[in-house]
């Protein structure tokens, strides 16, 4: 009961006064400080920022991309920041799946074995056809990179960091490089994802737009977070222009 | 200008570990071709200068009587040759406990076949002698040691070393048949002063030709003692003289005659050398450019021309071989000299003669500037002539296609994806496939080579130098076996940097990572590895062929298993060292936009 309720106080996944600081030829950078904030499973979050605001090195923190200066991250419990190098390996292994915003699919491998690359490496993995074909790519298994269009190519990848199982889907600007309709399909996917399977999403992006989705909003300038909105009644992704 | 001369700056500072390589390849390369090459030319300046400077004879003819020549026979030789260049002298061999010993009159007024002093003095005294060096061949006597004459019907006469000496007519470090027994080899050689004999000439030296003439052992030197020899021989009759030319002077000749094989393997190897060369350093940059296409297409937008564009690159690989060119002087004077000094173990050689042209250095030197100059330009000119849009588009991978093996389900369904990925790759890109394993293959014959020359030279006694060459051979041939080998995983590791972030993102570990990269560089320097022993066979057989030494049946059953195992074995190590590498690889690049 105890750990239960540690989790309704703490949040599924939390960061404690985080900071992060670059050391640079003629002094130190502070990319980010004092961050604080607590997300749940099956939300849908969108971080909000312009270039430059610490976007990606926050997604960097809580990928296990790259450590913390300060402060704490916890998912489910583990203390992220204080991992080491080999722990953190594991942690991206079987805690992470990550969507990039260039797909960086293997351009030799094809779609299902793009797959396979995540399934292979982790202990509760999805089987790799079914999450294929529930990304809608049930038909194009075989296809190669080259063979398949900007938008199949983000569902691989999509479903490469499903298939994994993760605890946490972070999702670096997943439709930068796709047209407007395209970009719109591969947000439904991500959002019904995290209603369907119960995950945390996270979406980082600098479309302002974007916003209505989503279940909880953090907005970030200058290495800080300048607020943290919560929608209550997030508007369908299809009816949301820009 | 300034900007373009920052880029071009840059280049030189990311693609330090390709231009190290570049450089290392050309050093090596340049310093065995030059060093190799020029060792025949060196022998034979050599052979030359030590001809004119001992003012050796080029014709020895021995009496068969024992009284000797008759006095019309040596007016023959004066009238024929002139006096000053008619040298009488007299030798004959003892025989006592089964050791032969042959002793020379000596002559102090002759400048003609001069002994060379090496120490103690020239006999003053009747009771001095001369000893020769003391070699393999010989027993050798020291400064001081007495020596007792005997001569059948004559009492025993004591004499003492004064000195050693060396005949240049016996350079040869193998034992002297002896004339007396010719199934028995003379264990000492002495010159008495020619007072102590009775005034019998049984050997006469005679000197015709000069140094220019004679240039070891030319073509118009030959035909030209050859004649004489015949002339001489119809003059006196075969069965009162036997006439010997230079060309049967075991030391000299046998010296000459193997600068000339060091020279053809020299040549074969050269040729060999620079292909790898050629080859390694165009891979290097074509894949240079493919890297680069992105900043290619960014200056020309911005304007400057194709040829300005690729003017870097030109730069890039011109210091590279100029300073690998420019290094490899010292390495090859130092190995010719090195080599120099194997025949020294062999013959009696002169000293190593000065630096009087470096023809072989200033020609494969040559050679490579000029000829990867050429080939930047063209694989350049090929980039750069695109249009902006074409080269910003990244380069579309050849998927798509099936590979061969995918066509059997037995044996593809079974494999791993990493090692589909691996056989896709190594498979689909073809051109690079080809060049890396024609690479490898081209170091792993000449070590195979090396080792096979090793071989026969063991087996085969006296052939000291052309186990020095050989030996010079596997040493500088598996330097750049391993250079091609690391130089060609640097470029894989570079190229698939992204691939390599991905993978660390999705949570390989640094060896699961290392490993999916490095498949395919075991992958290929095993075909290459393969491959090379029987076309090192092919290239074995065609360099005994052609030096007339050697044969395949002499080389040890070990050495084909040893050349490919020395390819694989830098395989591994430059997958070490480059594991670091990839464990550095910053995840973030991941994240970018291709360049």
């Amino acid at each position: 009961m105890a750990l239960i309720v540690y989790y309704i106080i703490m949040g599924f996944l939390s960061l404690e006064n985080v900071s992060k600081e670059y050391k640079t030829g003629a002094g130190s950078f502070l990319a980010l400080s004092d961050v604080n904030f607590e997300l749940n499973e099956g939300e849908f979050v969108i971080i909000l920022g312009p270039s430059g605001a610490g976007k990606t090195t926050l997604l960097n923190l809580l990928g296990g991309m790259d450590d913390a200066s300060g402060g704490l991250i916890k998912l489910d419990g583990q203390v992220v920041s204080s991992l080491n190098k080999k722990q953190l390996t594991q942690y991206r292994r079987e805690k992470i799946g990550f969507v990039f915003q260039f797909y960086n699919l293997m351009p030799n491998l094809t779609a299902l074995e793009n797959v396979e690359l995540a399934t292979e490496i982790c202990p509760d993995a999805l089987n790799p056809e079914q999450t294929l074909e529930n990304v809608g790519l049930g038909d194009k298994f075989k296809n190669f990179p080259a063979q398949l269009s900007g938008g199949e190519q983000q569902r691989v990848s999509i479903a490469r960091a499903i298939a994994k199982n993760p605890k946490l889907l972070l999702c670096d600007e997943p439709t930068g490089a796709l047209d407007y309709k395209t970009g719109k399909l591969i947000l439904r996917l991500l959002y019904d994802i995290s209603k369907k399977n119960n995950k945390l999403v996270i979406v980082v992006t600098h479309n302002q737009a974007l916003k209505e989705m989503a279940d909880k909003v953090i907005s970030i300038k200058n290495g800080r977070i300048e607020k943290t909105e919560i929608n209550d009644n997030p508007k369908p992704i299809e009816e949301i222009e820009w | 200008m300034k900007a373009y001369g920052k880029t071009a700056v840059r280049l030189f500072k990311k693609h330090l570990v390709r231009l190290v390589t570049i450089i290392a390849i050309v050093l090596v390369s340049i310093g065995v071709m030059s060093g190799i090459g020029e060792l025949e030319n060196r022998l034979k300046i050599a052979v030359s200068d030590y001809y004119e400077q001992q003012n050796i004879s080029d014709l020895y003819v021995k009496s068969k009587k024992l009284a000797g020549f008759s006095p019309k026979e040596l007016a023959y030789f004066n009238e024929k040759f002139g006096e000053e260049n008619v040298l009488q002298s007299f030798s004959f061999e003892t025989e006592f406990d089964n050791k032969i010993t042959r002793f020379y009159s000596f002559d102090a007024s002759t400048t003609l076949n001069a002994l060379q002093l090496l120490e103690g003095e020239l006999p003053s005294a009747a009771n001095e002698i001369l000893a020769e060096r003391a070699c393999d061949a010989y027993d050798g006597k020291d400064i001081g040691d007495k020596i007792t004459l005997k001569v059948a019907g004559m009492p025993p006469k004591e004499y003492t070393v004064c000195g050693i000496t060396l005949n240049p007519l016996l350079t040869d470090n193998i034992e002297e048949t002896s004339y007396l027994n010719p199934e028995k080899f003379v264990s000492d050689v002495f010159y008495i002063h020619k007072s102590e004999f009775a005034p019998i000439v049984n050997d006469v030296y005679i000197r015709v030709a000069n140094k220019h003439i004679f240039n070891a052992f030319s073509k118009d030197y030959e035909r030209k003692i050859n004649g004489l020899k015949a002339e001489i021989t119809n003059a006196l009759g075969e069965e009162s003289a036997s006439v010997l030319s230079l060309f049967e002077n075991r030391g000299l000749y046998a010296m000459v005659s193997y600068a000339e094989k060091v020279g053809l393997i020299g040549i074969v190897f050269v040729i060999f050398f620079l292909l790898v060369t050629m080859l390694v350093v165009y891979s290097n940059m074509s894949r240079l450019f493919d890297e680069e296409r992105g900043q290619i297409a960014c200056l020309k937008t911005l304007g400057y021309s194709d040829f300005a564009v690729i003017g870097k690159y030109l730069l890039f690989v011109l210091f590279g071989t100029v300073l690998g060119g420019t290094g490899a002087l010292p390495i090859g004077l130092g190995l010719t000299s090195l080599l120099y000094t194997a025949f020294n173990m062999q013959y009696a050689m002169p000293p190593f003669p000065g630096i009087t042209g470096l023809w072989y250095y200033v020609t494969t030197f040559g050679i490579i500037i000029v000829s990867m100059l050429l080939l930047t330009y063209f694989t350049g000119m090929k980039t750069a002539r695109n249009k902006p849009v074409t080269l910003l588009a990244h380069k579309t991978p050849k998927s798509g296609k099936k590979v061969i093996l995918e066509h059997i389900p037995i044996i593809w369904n079974r494999l791993s994806f990493k090692y589909k990925s691996t056989l896709r790759n190594v498979l689909l890109f073809k051109s690079r496939f080809l060049m890396t394993v024609i690479s490898i293959i081209g170091s792993t014959v000449l070590v195979l080579a090396g080792l096979g020359l090793i071989d026969c030279s063991l087996k085969l006694s006296g052939t000291a130098a052309i186990f020095g060459i050989a030996a010079a051979l596997v040493a500088f041939s598996a330097v750049l076996c391993g250079l091609v080998i690391y130089n060609l995983t640097n470029i894989n590791v570079s190229e698939r940097n992204r691939e390599i972030a991905t993978l660390m993102v999705l949570g390989y570990s640094d060896s699961e990572v290392s490993w999916y990269i490095f498949r395919e560089i075991h992958i290929m320097s095993f075909i290459g590895a393969v491959l090379g022993v029987p076309i090192g066979l092919a290239f074995l057989t065609f360099v005994f062929h052609l030096i007339n030494f050697g044969s395949i049946g002499e080389i040890n059953w070990w050495t084909w298993i040893l050349a490919p195992a020395v390819t694989m074995l830098f395989s591994v190590l430059s997958t070490l060292l480059l594991r670091r590498k990839i464990v550095k690889t910053d995840m973030n690049s991941s994240l970018k936009i291709l360049e």
